[in-house]
C-alpha cells in the first residue's frame, strides 16, 4: 500500500474530493460529509486467491481473502467456495468451509507430540527427535517382521509387521510418494483415506 | 429458491432502502433525499412504459416527450444548485431528444446531460426489456451488457443457494439494470485475472476471519460484532492494469442491501479509489 503523511493524506482527500465536485452534479454538501468520512475510514487493500481445498479427492475450489498487514505478514482472513468452479460451484462440505483453521486455529498442534512406552501423557518434542525415532522404530520393526521368502521357497521380501495410512490431505504427488517409499520397505499393507 | 422481485418490488425495494442508509449514513443525505423524490418519477415512468410499450424505434421520442419533463421537474425543485444551473443551460441550448439519443448511441456526454438520460431512459429500459435494449450502441461482450451494450455500473454477490455456499458475482448494467454473470476475480473493466493485479480495497473487521469465525456466513443469525465499520458490505475493487474500479456488494452479508442504492451512497469509497488514482468504469446515476 502507498504511505503518505498525515499533511500528504489529508492534501490528497481535499484534491480528490475537489475533483469529485468539480466533475459532479453539485452534491457539494454529500461530498464534504463523505470526506470526513473517508478520513476516519480504517481500508486495506486485500488479494483474493484461488486455492484448492485439501481435504478429499473431489478437489473443491477455494477463494482465499488475504491482507498483508504493515509488518509484511500475510494474514488469511476468509475462505469461502468459489463460485466459479465447475467442481463445487461455490460450495463447501462442513469440514472444507472450516479449511482456515488448518492456518489460523489457535488450538493447532504446533510441534510433534511424544509419548514414550509407559508414560501417561504427552510431551512436545522436536522434529529431529520424532524423525529419528520413527527410522529407528521402523528399522526395528522390519527387521523383526521382515519375510524373505515365503512357505513354498518363493522370495517375496516383504514386510509384515508394518502397515501404513495416508491422510486424506494428501496431494497426488505425495501418495506417489508414499507408496514409493513404502513399497521399498516391502510394506505390503497401505491404506490411503481418500474421502472426508 | 429466493422467489423473482415483481416489478413494483424493484421500487418498492429501492424506497426502503434509500430511507434506510438516509437514516445510517447521514453523510449521503443530500443525495439520497433527491434520490428518493426522483425515484417517484422513475417508478412511474416505468408504469407508463409497461402500459404503453413504445416501440423501440420511438424510444428517444417517447422517453423525451413522456419522461424528461418528469426529470426536469424533480430537478429544478430539488436537485443541487449546479444540476438546476446546468439543466436549464442544456435544455435552452441543446434539445432533449438528442441528449438522450447521444446516451443510446453511447456519445461522450457531460454529467448534466448523463444525468438527464439516465435518469429518464433507464427505467422506460427496465419495463421494455430486451427487444427494446437491443437499439442501444455498445459491444456485446462480457465486459458489457447483453442486452444494451452498456457499461458495468457495480457487481454483487447474491446469497448463496444454501449456506455453505457462496452465491455468484453480478453485474449491473448501467444503462438498463439488467444484470449477467460474471467471474468473480477478473476486472470488468478491461479482463485482467492475475490476481497480483486485482486489488480489494474493505474497512478492517468486515471478513469472516476477523469476526471470530472461520466459515463465512456462520455469524448469520446471530448478532454481529460490531467493529464499527461503516460499509460491512461494500468493498472496492480495482484493477491495477487498466486503473479502474467499481464497487461490489456484498449481499450475502447484508441480505436488506439493495446494490443499486447503496452504490450511490457508498460516496467516501468512491473519495477513496479516486485518491489513490483509480477511476470508476462509469459514474453512476448521480456522477460518482
Amino acid at each position: 500500500m502507498p504511505t503518505a503523511t498525515r499533511r500528504e493524506f489529508l492534501k490528497i482527500g481535499v484534491a480528490g474530493a475537489s475533483a469529485l465536485a468539480a466533475a459532479g452534479l453539485g452534491f457539494d454538501d454529500a461530498v464534504a460529509e463523505s470526506t470526513k468520512i473517508q478520513q476516519q475510514l480504517r481500508i486495506a487493500g486485500a488479494k483474493e486467491l484461488h486455492s484448492v481445498c485439501p481435504y478429499c479427492a473431489v478437489g473443491c475450489s477455494l477463494v482465499a481473502y488475504t491482507r498483508q498487514n504493515s509488518d509484511g505478514k500475510v494474514e488469511l482472513l476468509q475462505i469461502e467456495g468459489d463460485p466459479d468452479s465447475p467442481v463445487n460451484e461455490g460450495r463447501l462440505c462442513p469440514k472444507g468451509a472450516t479449511a482456515m483453521q488448518l492456518a489460523v486455529s489457535p488450538r493447532r498442534v504446533e510441534s510433534p507430540q511424544y509419548r514414550a512406552p509407559g508414560a501417561t501423557g504427552w510431551k512436545s518434542v522436536s522434529w529431529d527427535f520424532v524423525l529419528d525415532k520413527i527410522a529407528q522404530n521402523i528399522k526395528a520393526s522390519r527387521d523383526a517382521t521382515f519375510v524373505a521368502t515365503d512357505g513354498n521357497g518363493n522370495t517375496v521380501n516383504r514386510t509384515e509387521g508394518i502397515a501404513f495410512a495416508g491422510g486424506a490431505a494428501f496431494s497426488s504427488e505425495e501418495g506417489y510418494f508414499a507408496t514409493k517409499l513404502m513399497r521399498s520397505l516391502g510394506l505390503v499393507h497401505l491404506e490411503q483415506q481418500a474421502r472426508v | 429458491m429466493p422467489v423473482a422481485a415483481t416489478a413494483s418490488d424493484v421500487w418498492t425495494e429501492r424506497r426502503r432502502r434509500v430511507g434506510e442508509l438516509r437514516a445510517r449514513q447521514g453523510f449521503a443525505r443530500q443525495l439520497l433525499d433527491f434520490y428518493g423524490a426522483l425515484l417517484a418519477v422513475q417508478e412511474r415512468a416505468f408504469d407508463d412504459a409497461a402500459a404503453n410499450r413504445p416501440a423501440a424505434e420511438d424510444l428517444a421520442s417517447y422517453v423525451t416527450d413522456i419522461v424528461v419533463p418528469s426529470v426536469l421537474d424533480v430537478s429544478l425543485a430539488l436537485g443541487p444548485e449546479r444540476m438546476r444551473s446546468e439543466l436549464i443551460h442544456r435544455i435552452e441550448t441543446e434539445h432533449p431528444r438528442a441528449i438522450v439519443l447521444r446516451w443510446i448511441d453511447g456519445g461522450e456526454q457531460p454529467a448534466v446531460d448523463r444525468f438527464l438520460a439516465r435518469a429518464a431512459l433507464g427505467p422506460v429500459l427496465e419495463a421494455l426489456g430486451a427487444d427494446a435494449r437491443r437499439v442501444c450502441a455498445g459491444p456485446r461482450d462480457e465486459l458489457h451488457c447483453p442486452d444494451c451494450g452498456g457499461l458495468p455500473q457495480l457487481s454483487y454477490f447474491d446469497p448463496g443457494p444454501e449456506d455453505l455456499a457462496t452465491g455468484p458475482r453480478r453485474l449491473l448494467c448501467s444503462r438498463c439494470s439488467a444484470t449477467w454473470g460474471f467471474a468473480r476475480m477478473t476486472c470488468p473493466g478491461c479482463g485482467e485475472d492475475r490476481s497480483a493485479k486485482l486489488s480489494i480495497f474493505s474497512e478492517h473487521g468486515t471478513t469472516s476471519g476477523e469476526q471470530g469465525s472461520v466459515v463465512r456466513g456462520l455469524q448469520r443469525g446471530v448478532p454481529p460484532m460490531d467493529h464499527g465499520a461503516i460499509f460491512p458490505h461494500v468493498r472496492i475493487e480495482a484493477c491495477e492494469s487498466c486503473r479502474h474500479y467499481l464497487l461490489s456488494i456484498d449481499v450475502a452479508s447484508d441480505p436488506k442491501a439493495v446494490p443499486v442504492v447503496d452504490e450511490l451512497a457508498a460516496i467516501p469509497l468512491d473519495l477513496y479509489a479516486r485518491d489513490r488514482g483509480f477511476t470508476k468504469i462509469t459514474p453512476n446515476l448521480m456522477g460518482f
